[in-house]
């Protein structure tokens, strides 16, 4: 066997340089709406918006947020840790019921909890015949806290579950053995080390509370999503929609960018376990009412929905109205959501090979501002597209791929970690070792890396796939003509008291959008 | 399932699915020009007769829709550049709002509307007709304590029994009218004596129908139609609609209306669809499936409504709706009702 | 390009790399012969890896020139990628391919055609003949490490560049290993370039040995001779135990407490001597006095102090039991001499097999 004949090569671009370049290209396009927001904020909040109007906008933003994000840190750290650390039995069962109700988008999650009430309302049944009265309709804070945290729940409970699986038992026996007590070693052991998911997930939480348009709306709590759409729908001046979607953003990059700061200063490293802790014995009765615990968050988050649309579906269809079937609505809402997953599945792969890999400011950069454009609210970037695309981009105005863009900018730190995840656990070894065996760069990379980034790329495009599926405000304001979604269908169908056919597309949404969860279930349980 | 086969799996699944993806978003930039709609009525109100339009016509037709004030905003922001050519819209004020950027309506095609529902300088066109009306709970109020007009509502009986939408498009139309009717200050009184009574905030119509007939307010103000809709699909049966008879803005005529852009190419294609939705076909389909005034081609309305030309309504030129809207918007926020 | 008569399967010539402020190479030098096992042996933190990494192309040397076979793959405005140089990788994680079962994975590197036949020939080499549909988790960590010499050898390369390869193996296992791959890279007639920190595994396996120290070769050649022919007190230290004390030479001697020897030196000497060619005996009016003892079974290890402030340590029969206190004759049976000033000792090591820390996976 001969030597190849080497050829000489002056320096050339090392392959890492494309992944830079590539990744740059990826992230070029979130200057957009970045851009046209900053200048919102000059144009938009000085002149047009009163000071006053703003704080009160911010303290009942503030408050809801506040107040989800406790509620479903502790709902769902409590369900993740039924799951991850008892003998409960059915875990598996458990845990699908549990992460469900991500499939409900916010607005659907509103309209049934408002069907669910008032005097003909399910609920209001089960109380009148408990002996209780019925329930009027629910709004403004405690309406939109309920729903919102009842749907947030299976982020945390998805953020926090790897880390529950991961505690180091030693640990928390080093310090009953120093004469801790149970308390004192939850509080001074074990919530440390599960600080980082539970400070992710709420850091996910709270943004989503920002961002969310639907339940708010629907239950008329005064928060910055609503006013701002108020605002857009109810004037021809935009400046103040547009202001106030500054505003919204801006304190919404903020919070992303101080979780980043201090995750930085708390990087948490721990030997790896050599084993996992015995699951606590619950006992009988601690089976029952854990189970019990579950079933009523199940009730709530999911079955009462999914009762509520059936039941909308069935009396329309008794009464005989004539309902068509949405398939067309069916196939956008599809069409739309896998070339958003795709899409966001090519655009993360250099972004997550150049911040596995590098450790420097240029990747924290990168990482940063997908995380800001993920924490900007949809309706702010929806907005701030528009303004984008007429003044600036006019042949991309009003058409899907402008669409599918702003999805994949927006939904693409969902994919985003779960592929790094996965290429983590890529050492750079293998990729040496295919190079020492012949094989080229861009082969390795074909080869080796994707391959073994592909369960994450898959799970997080079915993350993506799933939330562009339920996503309501940038549709609504960026959609091509005659591109009705399924989502779009059930918010305009009910608005106008079209129950029947509202119910039927609310359940197709929700029957679909289940189905990515069995991948995403699949990729954050088996570790 | 070993990881191997686990991790080909996704690499057989994804890799096509990125490619045809590529392929697919590139193949999304061209289409011919089909008639463009800007419709601020709802898909479930307009679809079935556009999908009929467009079977007996032939044209190609691309619908968007949207909030009518929103698509008025949106056809003032895109200017003369706009791809869109009619602009089909909810209420009068919408359209008062894009009349700059509508041409001006043949007259064979328009006269076919009593002139109160459309513009006076024939820019836009009533295709059907809306009623403010008031939704009550037959168990709760008796028919002879109904009010006679938007004055009697402001009796203390009524607190904590009144449903409102006030950030619903045709509660704001109304409150302009009311501007254009009475002045402002009137207006601005009214509303607050309105919200002292604590009336029950829904974010819509239809909710505060569903609302009175399940006990829930006694009265509601909202849109004619709401009522006849949740009849048809099975509820609706303890509540019923009261037509104000003091002539005042509560008893609001509002055409839903259309018009066809002034930068339009298909102007012809445009006045087509107009006839269409003035034709028979399209009237009836008002009159039986949205449970609205036909306007034209001499069709009836709902058996259980009173005719149009009975109910008393306020003397203003719908034409000018538009100029009080953004005003109504500030009554009600400084009224205390959002 | 260059062809020079130099057809050694790899030599590297001056190379010199830093990282940031840390020199890595100054002025590595190295030459391999066909068929043979070099090891370079070195403390953790002198750079052997990083010499490695630019042998395999996977780093660039700032300067320097490396060539494979004769053909420069380093060298002024030259840069072979690591696909192109035909030099095999057994990585110290052994990097296999988790997604590929241990057939497919030795044949990564191998064209179409006779790839089954190669795949079954060097399984059979290694002794995993039947492993062939197993995948790398279900395999223990010696047979994972087995895969991953048979996958770099499958190609044929003209070198193969072992980092620690043994170096996550216990270590009864990793005597065994050891033993074995040797005797296949013997069988395979592969050349071979391990580095190591573990004298012991350095001394056992290797044809040639290069002693590393601070980013330079400090010495070269067979195992034997190194060990008894020690360039610097630095090697003579690092391989093998070793005591040093200072002394006079002069006149062509010599003189020590335990005897006088011959030198061509004079002047002011450092002499180094092993505790194995020390031997002691009990004897009442000795120069010697022993200050602790460590009993090993199959022979002891005393510590002796002499006049003159030198401590000695000797390796000797377990017999007779000798106890701190104990006054002894000594009698060496050679010793270096070296003019340098005393080096300072070597880095203490870090123990091999420590878990690696890891990083805690923040999930989104």
């Amino acid at each position: 066997m001969g030597v190849a004949r080497p050829v000489p090569r002056l320096r050339a671009l090392p392959p890492n340089t494309w992944w830079w370049v590539l990744a740059g290209v990826v992230m070029l396009p979130a200057a957009a709406p970045l851009g046209v927001l900053a200048y919102g904020l000059v144009s938009g909040v000085v002149t047009t918006v009163p000071v006053g109007r703003l704080l009160e906008l911010a303290a009942n933003t503030g408050a809801l947020a506040g107040a989800v994000t406790a509620t479903s840190l502790i709902i769902g750290g409590a369900s993740a840790w039924l799951v991850s650390r008892t003998d409960l039995p059915g875990k598996r069962l458990a845990t699908v019921l549990v992460i469900t109700p991500f499939a409900v988008p916010s607005f659907v999650g509103a309209l049934t909890l408002l069907g669910a009430t008032g005097a003909d309302g399910i609920l209001s049944a089960v109380f009148t015949w408990l002996g209780g009265g019925a329930i009027g309709y629910p709004s403004g804070f405690w309406a939109a806290w309920l729903v919102l945290s009842l749907i947030s729940v299976p982020l945390v409970h998805l953020a926090v579950t790897p880390a529950m699986h991961s505690l180091n038992p030693s640990l928390e026996e080093a310090a009953r053995g120093l004469g801790a007590g149970r308390l004192k070693v939850f509080w001074t052991v074990t919530l440390p080390q599960l600080r980082p998911s539970l400070t992710a997930g709420a850091l996910l939480v709270g943004l989503y509370t920002l961002s969310d348009f639907g339940a708010v709306s629907l239950l008329r709590y005064d928060t910055f999503t609503r006013a701002i759409y108020l605002e857009y729908a109810g004037r021809i001046d935009r400046r103040p929609a547009l202001g106030l979607a500054a505003v919204l953003a801006a304190v919404a990059v903020i919070l992303v960018w101080v979780e980043r700061s201090t995750r930085a200063k708390g990087v948490w490293f721990t030997a790896r376990p050599r084993r996992t802790a015995p699951p606590v014995r619950l006992g009988r009765f601690g089976k029952v009412i854990g189970w019990g615990f579950l079933g009523s968050l199940v009730t709530l988050s999911l079955l009462i929905p999914i009762a509520v649309l059936s039941a909308w579906m069935l009396r329309g269809l008794l009464s005989g109205t004539l309902v068509d079937a949405p398939w067309a609505e069916v196939g956008r809402s599809i069409w739309v959501a896998v070339l958003a997953a795709s899409v966001a599945a090519l655009a993360v792969t250099p972004l997550a090979m150049v911040t596995t890999r590098y450790r420097n400011r240029w990747a924290g950069l990168l990482e940063g501002g997908a995380w800001s454009l993920y924490g900007v609210p949809h309706i702010a970037t929806g907005m701030a597209m528009i303004v984008f695309s007429l003044r600036l981009a006019r042949p991309l105005y009003q058409t899907l791929a402008l669409l599918i863009g702003v999805y994949v900018i927006m939904f693409l730190p969902q994919i985003l970690g779960p592929s790094r995840d996965s290429l983590g656990r890529v050492s750079p070894s293998m990729e040496e070792a295919s190079r020492s065996l012949g094989r080229s760069p861009a082969r390795t990379f074909m080869t080796v890396t994707l391959p073994l980034m592909a369960p994450g790329l898959l799970s997080g495009a079915a993350l993506v796939f799933l939330t562009t599926l339920r996503e309501l405000p940038a549709t609504l304001l960026l959609r091509p003509a005659g591109f009705e979604t399924l989502a779009i269908r059930v918010w305009s169908a009910t608005g106008e008291g079209f129950y029947t056919q509202g119910a039927v597309a609310g359940l197709l949404l929700l029957l679909i959008a289940a189905l990515p969860l069995a991948v995403v279930a699949r990729h954050e349980l088996i570790r | 399932m070993s990881s191997e086969s686990f991790a080909r799996r996704c690499g057989r699944i994804l890799l096509p699915a990125l490619l045809t993806a590529g392929l697919l978003i590139g193949a999304c930039g061209g289409a011919d020009d089909p008639l463009l709609i800007y419709s601020g009525r709802g898909e479930e109100l307009v679809g079935p007769l556009i999908e009929e339009f467009r079977r007996s016509s032939g044209l190609e037709v691309e619908v968007r829709y949207a909030g009518s004030t929103e698509l008025a905003s949106t056809l003032l922001e895109e200017g003369s550049g706009t791809e869109a050519d009619v602009f089909l819209a909810q209420d009068p004020a919408s359209l008062g709002l894009a009349a700059p950027l509508l041409a001006t309506l043949p007259s064979e095609v328009v006269e076919a509307v009593p002139p109160r529902f459309r513009d006076r300088d024939q820019r836009w066109v009533g295709v059907s007709g809306r009623i403010r009306t008031i939704v009550y709970d037959r168990d709760q109020v008796l028919v002879s304590d109904l009010p006679a007009g938007i004055d009697d509502l402001l009796d203390p009986r009524w607190t904590g029994m009144i449903g409102v939408a006030p950030t619903n498009g045709s509660f704001l139309a109304f409150v302009a009218a009311m501007i254009l009717d009475r002045g402002e200050a009137a207006t601005l009184d009214w509303l607050k004596e309105l919200a002292a009574l604590d009336p029950l905030d829904y974010p819509k119509n239809s909710p505060i129908v569903a609302a009175a007939d399940a006990g829930e307010v006694g009265l509601g103000l909202v849109n004619h139609y709401y009522l006849l809709r949740l009849q048809a699909e099975g509820g609706g049966k303890r509540a019923a609609n009261h037509f104000l008879s003091a002539g005042d803005p509560g008893s609001l005529v509002m055409p839903s209306g259309v018009g066809v852009l002034s930068g339009s190419d298909q102007s012809e294609d445009a006045h087509r669809f107009i006839e269409f939705l003035l034709s028979e076909t399209a009237q009836r389909h008002f009159a039986e499936q949205t449970y609205e005034y036909p306007l034209a081609a001499g069709v009836r309305p709902a058996a259980s409504l009173p005719p149009i030309d009975t109910i008393p309504t306020p003397r203003i030129d719908l034409s000018d709706l538009h100029t009080a809207l953004e005003r109504a918007t500030d009554l009600v926020a400084e009224a205390g009702l959002l | 390009m260059n062809s020079s008569a130099d057809h050694r399967p790899l030599s590297a010539r001056a190379l010199h790399k830093s990282f940031d402020a840390t020199v890595a190479l100054d002025d590595f030098n190295l030459e391999v012969e066909s068929g043979s096992l070099l090891t370079v042996l070195g403390p953790s933190g002198v750079g052997k890896t990083t010499a490695l990494r630019i042998l395999a192309g996977f780093e660039m040397p700032d300067s320097g020139t490396v060539r494979v076979n004769g053909q420069t793959v380093n060298g002024p405005g030259i840069f072979v990628p690591p696909e192109r140089r035909q030099v095999g990788m057994v990585f110290q994680d052994y990097a296999l391919f988790p997604h590929l079962n241990v057939a497919r994975n030795v044949a990564y590197g191998l064209d179409a055609r006779h790839r089954d036949l190669r795949v079954s020939q060097v399984l059979e080499m290694v002794g995993l003949a039947g492993f062939e549909k197993r995948m790398p988790h279900e395999l223990s960590a010696g047979q994972q490490q087995r895969v991953a010499l048979a996958r770099a050898l499958a190609p044929g390369p003209q070198v193969i560049l072992a980092d620690e390869p043994f170096s996550n193996l216990d270590a009864a296992l990793r005597k065994r290993l050891r033993a074995e791959v040797r005797s296949i890279l013997r069988e395979a007639r592969t050349t071979t370039i391990m580095v190591t920190h573990d004298q012991e595994e350095a001394l056992a396996v290797s044809d040639q040995l290069a002693l590393m120290n601070e980013g330079r070769v400090v010495q070269t050649g067979p195992p034997d001779h190194v060990y008894r022919n020690p360039a610097t007190s630095w090697v003579a230290e690092f391989l093998g135990d070793a005591d040093f004390f200072d002394a006079h030479a002069k006149g062509g001697r010599i003189t020590t407490p335990f005897g006088t020897f011959p030198t061509t030196r004079s002047g002011k000497v450092k002499v180094m001597v092993r505790p194995e060619s020390v031997t002691v005996f009990p004897h009442a009016q000795g120069v010697a006095v022993v200050t602790y003892r460590e009993f090993f079974g199959h022979d002891q290890l005393l510590s002796v102090k002499l006049p003159g402030k030198i401590t000695l340590r000797a390796r000797c029969w377990p017999q007779p039991a000798l106890a701190p206190g104990d006054r002894v004759a000594v009698s060496v049976d050679g010793i270096h001499i070296f003019d340098e000033p005393q080096a300072p000792p070597a880095p203490p090591e870090t123990p091999p097999g420590t878990p690696l820390p890891q990083r805690v996976v923040i999930p989104r």
